[in-house]
């Protein structure tokens, strides 16, 4: 599969601010994974491999209303953003679980877009972050 | 440390292996609370980190199972994103004995881990040396509470001596807390003493007494046998320390070295004032119990001779707390079942009950 047919389905463009901004903040990610880059790009690998289909159960679940499902996903999948440190996803994904919560529906699927559009830069970012990694953690090993 | 991780995350997990790990921890990693559940059930591990958030049983109703189950102590943490305090009232209820907030930061993670590994430390400690303590005890039943009560002198002379300048930087609340914890262990190596030679009546021979004497070297044997396996364990010195030099003499007229002045570990130069006020206010059969004035005018009599003076000035101090201690810790009479011959139990309780049955004064 190449990385154009990952790249997920969304109509919201993405703004120049935060297609600027890099999705995982490297430094934070290096700091959990103990300055190991290598074992962070396999996590970043494995996460992102799945990333695509995460959304996809999310976005069928809002479809067949079961917000359950919905909401629990959406928990797993901050935890994890946010573990290595996918700040805009973790967050994106955290504002669409409250409302959710707090039972805003039309707003929670209105926010979808979001979440697919960071999930989509996560995923693009696979393929340059074992390059990034090692890169940070030369300047951190060396100043 | 052996420590059991649970997340039904595989990246959480992966991160948290990863960690503790690098610390130099053996890690056994699970993705339910119900596989936890089996690990449990082995009893091999001695800290528990588990996600809040999972298919039941969750963080909490495992951490509620562990409690049931263990037979030792479990240090369990809980990860979790909830920072309410309904959430840690509910944590702390179910058992958990801290938290991390995620995404947890390592050396966050490895601080609390570290916590949980002291906090399991002195629970072993304490078992231990209150075990070896009952041990010496045990042999001797005219030493009553003795342990007890050298204990409860040792911590006050060393708390009063944190005040004095010159020990202000060897003394600290740290150092308190282990001379409270290791001096029941001063006579450990009376567990070797002959029982006809320690528990004579009578004055002993000079080759008893030489025999009594090996006591301080034989504990002190049998701590550094248990440090040489755990070279780290403080305690294990100090308690090395008073056991072999709580009979020194501070003019270096004392064994089993005869070292003097500052040679003595101050430990041990601390323990030989508790242990002798109370050996002196206590009934032994081959003598009578000193009052409180005299042992005081024999211990400050003894400053620079057989006691640090510095100790003794501390002593002198808080002498009326050591009275204190003495008479709300006093022993019971004892009564020694063997020594009434082989009259039934009921006629040997007989003379100390009074004709309505209840204890007489």
């Amino acid at each position: 599969m190449s990385a154009g047919e990952e790249r997920l389905d969304h109509s919201s463009p993405i703004s120049p601010a935060t297609s600027a901004a890099e999705p995982f903040e490297i430094a934070a990610l290096l700091r959990r994974c103990m300055g190991d880059h290598e074992f962070a790009a396999r996590l970043i690998e494995k996460f992102t491999g799945r990333l695509a289909d995460t959304v996809k159960e999310i976005e069928r679940g809002v479809e067949a209303k079961d917000w359950s499902s919905v909401t629990s996903r959406l928990h797993n999948l901050k935890g994890e953003a946010g573990s290595l440190a996918a700040v805009e996803l973790a967050s994106s994904a955290e504002e669409m679980r409250e409302r959710l919560f707090d039972g805003h529906i039309h707003a929670a699927s209105t926010h979808l877009l979001e979440l697919k559009a960071a999930a989509d830069r996560c995923i693009q970012f696979r393929f340059t972050i074992a390059k990034r990694l090692e890169q940070a953690a030369s300047v951190a090993l060396h100043g | 440390m052996r420590v059991l991780i649970v997340d039904d995350s595989q990246i959480a997990l992966a991160l948290l292996e990863k960690a503790l790990q690098q610390a130099g921890h053996e890690v056994d990693a699970v993705t339910s609370g119900e596989e936890a559940l089996k690990w449990v059930h082995k009893g091999v591990h001695r800290l528990i980190i588990s996600d809040w958030d999972m298919p039941a049983p969750d963080g909490i109703s495992l951490c509620r199972k562990v409690r049931e189950i263990s037979s030792r102590y479990v240090y369990f943490i809980l990860l979790t994103n909830h920072r309410d305090s309904g959430h840690i009232v509910a944590g702390l209820s179910a058992g958990a004995d801290d938290f991390i907030v995620k995404p947890f930061d390592p050396e966050e993670l490895l601080l609390r881990v570290r916590t949980g590994e002291r906090i399991l430390s002195l629970e072993s400690r304490d078992m231990v040396v209150f075990s070896m303590a009952q041990l010496t005890e045990s042999r001797d039943r005219d030493t009553g509470k003795h342990l007890e009560r050298v204990r409860k002198y040792a911590q006050l002379l060393t708390r009063q001596l944190m005040r004095f300048p010159e020990f202000a930087d060897r003394i600290d609340d740290h150092f308190v807390q282990l001379i409270y914890e290791t001096s029941p262990l001063h006579d450990i190596g009376k567990v070797g003493v002959p029982d006809a030679i320690l528990l004579k009546p009578g004055k002993l021979t000079p080759e008893e007494f030489a025999t009594m004497q090996l006591h301080t070297t034989r504990g002190a044997a049998t701590l550094d046998a248990a440090l040489e396996r755990f070279p780290d364990a403080q305690f294990l010195k100090f308690a090395r320390d008073i056991a072999a030099y709580h009979h020194e003499r501070f003019d270096g007229t004392g064994y089993p070295r005869g070292l003097c002045g500052e040679e003595i570990p101050l430990c041990a130069r601390i323990v030989a004032v508790a242990d002798v006020y109370d050996a002196c206010r206590s009934k032994r059969v081959y003598r009578s119990a000193m009052t409180h004035s005299a042992v005081v005018e024999l211990i400050m009599d003894s400053a620079g001779t057989h006691f640090d003076p510095a100790v003794v000035t501390a002593f002198v101090q808080v002498a009326n707390e050591f009275d204190r201690i003495s008479r709300e810790m006093a022993d019971e009479p004892a009564i020694h079942f063997d020594e009434l011959g082989t009259v039934p139990a009921s006629a040997a309780i007989a003379p100390i009950m009074t004709p309505a049955g209840s204890l007489s004064p």
